[in-house]
């Protein structure tokens, strides 16, 4: 039984969207964020971290952490790192003009977030969850599609709150990361996407990380398997033309059963416990603006 | 002319691998390390998270990071292989540096240490090349391959070093020094500036969150002369004239975009980038005369494949532009090696020795 894509983002505030490295999730992300805002929605696309993904794929001269337009698409992106958000928070609370200079000049501030374990995912969470919860500065936004650090720092990112409370059980760091926590683990309100790819390092990946977020935070990941190539014959015509004479015919499909015996074994590992949401093609484009309508529409399908 | 890539291993103390997540680092710099045996060198491959398959090729148990002897050789030489444990070393590093057990034990006791030391920013880089460190001053092996740990920007392993150096530099932590005054945990030596951002920051937070932090700090302070010793010999071995770096990137238009970052980055530091590997590049088996004649089959799934074909080779043709763009700016100060995709998984050693022959037929 397929996963009702509406379960996974539609009706919810928060999409994280995660997977190991050089999957495809950046693309996916914005995929899902073009999808639901066709469907009308005020959409988001947030980064996270310190570097951006989207300038260079869009060539957009910056994304910083005030979201604005994307051309051509009907919906916002910014990028939220650790120092900004703690930055935006402390301002918004402390709201005193004198202070607002000494944070943004004080080389204080990058620092205390690099070192201090995990401030800066509590920050960055915390901004992405700062609607729902409603501390600081509103977000017009119906939902926020994040586009999330890869399987590894995301599973680190994803812990940080459980962690913050076991040390730091008074105060306001207590208080909210317990809130934060909360919104994590809501269903209703938050829900996890995670992208793979039908080989086997992404797929092993994949498995753990949905393993580790059910025994850590309770919630289950949806997966979406991307890059899947469709090919346009059976296995057995291409292991009849992998026989033939014609040199470079014969080598391509070779190939390509390897690939379809392969992608067949992974889709199967990848599914035993729970169906993939949605499968991906692999889409034969360089284009950006291409790249993410086929990706919407696939995710509308 | 295999020779080329048995010089490489033959001639250098360290290769590291250096490329961002999803390139097939660890599947190289393993294969390299099958290569460097068959040559009669006693070799390491110090790996940062294995994949199943290849974990078990090198014998390696992900719960033990020990130095093991891959199990089922039958090289020249003698292979061993490891799986860095990033917080097992960060761990014993402290216990090891810090002046008595008192002060380790204030660290490792540290509430936000034990949560949440996964997060602390550059710590599984600095492991790494902790590990590779110890490693080297063993002088148990003639041949040490590094595979590096995934990170956003491949560059971020490299700055590592100093940038864990630089957060407990004297100066940062001087500002949570005087924790036991009557005037609270801040020094009198920092600016008023400095001192109202963290008092803010203190109502906002709790002040357990800051007492914590201001023991976190006050602790490290005990290794980080330690920390700044290991950091310079770590920037000494990588700039040597023994150790070679080997960018590993996949056939993709931002990858390529990085590994030449990267090349030029790495110069930069005086590093030596030694190649750039594309891994998994998509074979041009078919010229457009072949697929034209063929086109003319009267067979529906001959003309199916090479019409699919056709669209994998226009795809890939822009990408090849890319590729060959940055052939030409190497202009020979790295080599650039491409090893085709053959949509095989690797599974035991003859798999990744049948690699490093590709390998060395991609580097003549």
């Amino acid at each position: 039984m397929k996963v009702g894509k509406d379960s996974v983002w539609s009706n919810k505030k928060i999409v994280f969207v995660t997977g190991k490295g050089g999957v495809g999730k950046s693309l996916i992300a914005a995929g899902i964020a073009r999808q639901q805002a066709l469907a009308g929605k005020r959409v988001l696309l947030a980064e996270i971290g310190e570097n951006s993904y989207y300038k260079d794929f869009w060539q957009l001269s910056e994304i910083g952490h005030e979201p604005r337009p994307v051309p051509k698409e009907n919906f916002d992106v910014a990028l939220w790192s650790g120092e900004s958000s703690l930055r935006e928070y402390v301002l918004f609370y402390l709201k005193v003009e004198r202070l607002y200079k000494l944070f943004f000049e004080n080389k204080v501030m990058r620092s205390l977030v690099n070192v201090a374990p995990g401030l800066s995912e509590i920050a960055i969470l915390g901004k992405i969850t700062s609607g729902i919860r409603k501390v600081g500065p509103p977000l017009p936004y119906d939902l926020i599609v994040v586009d999330t650090f890869a399987t590894g720092h995301a599973l680190a990112m994803f812990r940080t709150p459980k962690g913050m409370m076991e040390a730091i059980r008074m105060g306001p760091m207590g208080h909210q990361s317990r809130e934060i926590l909360n919104v994590l683990q809501n269903r209703e309100l938050t829900s996890y996407v995670l992208v793979s790819l039908l080989e086997e390092l992404p797929v092993v990946e994949t498995l753990e990380f949905q393993a580790q977020m059910k025994a850590d935070l309770g919630v289950e990941a949806h997966i979406i398997e991307n890059r899947v190539v469709r090919i346009p014959v059976t296995e057995n015509s291409l292991e009849k033309l992998g026989d033939t004479n014609e040199a470079g015919l014969s080598e391509f499909a070779r190939f390509l059963k390897a690939i379809s015996e392969k992608q067949t074994r992974y889709h199967a590992q990848l599914t035993k416990q729970s169906p993939p949401v949605v499968s991906v093609p692999m889409i034969f484009s360089n284009e950006p603006k291409e790249l993410v309508d086929r990706v919407a529409e696939v995710l509308n399908l | 002319m295999i020779a080329n890539l048995d010089r490489l291993l033959k001639e250098n103390k360290v290769i590291v691998c250096a490329g961002s997540g999803g390139v097939g680092k660890t599947t190289i710099s393993a294969s390299l390390g099958t290569r460097a045996a068959g040559l009669g060198l006693k070799t390491l491959v110090l790996t940062v998270d294995p994949a199943k398959r290849l974990a078990t090729a090198l014998g390696l148990d992900l719960s033990d990071d020990s130095e093991k002897r891959v199990p089922g050789q039958n090289f020249k030489g003698e292979l061993y292989a490891a799986v860095i444990d990033s917080r097992k070393t960060f761990d014993q590093f402290i216990a090891r540096h810090a002046a008595d057990k008192t002060q380790a034990d204030r660290i490792l006791n540290n509430r936000l240490y034990q949560q949440l030391s996964t997060t602390l920013s550059g710590s599984q880089e600095f492991t790494s090349l902790e590990r590779l460190l110890e490693a080297v001053e063993s002088k148990r092996f003639d041949l040490i391959i590094l595979d590096t740990p995934p990170t956003k920007h491949a560059m971020d392993f490299f700055t590592a070093p100093q940038r864990i150096h630089a957060l407990f530099q004297d100066s940062i932590t001087k500002w949570f020094m005087d924790s036991g005054n009557s005037g609270g945990f801040i020094s009198g030596l920092i600016s008023r500036g400095t001192r109202t951002v963290i008092k803010s920051l203190e109502v906002l937070t709790g002040g357990q969150f800051i007492e914590e932090l201001v023991d976190f700090f006050a602790a490290m302070r005990a290794v980080q002369k330690t920390l700044r010793d290991r950091s310079v010999a770590v920037q000494k071995l990588l700039s040597s004239s023994s150790v070679k770096f080997l960018v590993i990137t996949s056939f993709d238009a931002a990858k390529i975009e990085e590994a030449k970052y990267l090349h030029g980055a790495l110069k930069k530091l005086g590093f030596t980038l030694e190649a750039v590997i594309i891994n998994r590049a998509f074979p041009l088996w078919l010229h457009d005369e072949s697929s034209q004649k063929a086109l003319k089959s009267n067979d529906p799934a001959t003309q199916k494949v090479l019409l699919f074909f056709e669209e994998f080779r226009k795809f890939h043709a822009f990408r090849y532009s890319l590729y060959e763009d940055f052939a030409k700016s190497l202009k020979g100060s790295a080599n650039l090696f491409r090893i085709p995709d053959f949509g095989e998984d690797i599974s035991g050693l003859a798999d990744l020795q049948k690699l490093a022959n590709r390998l060395g037929e991609a580097s003549t």
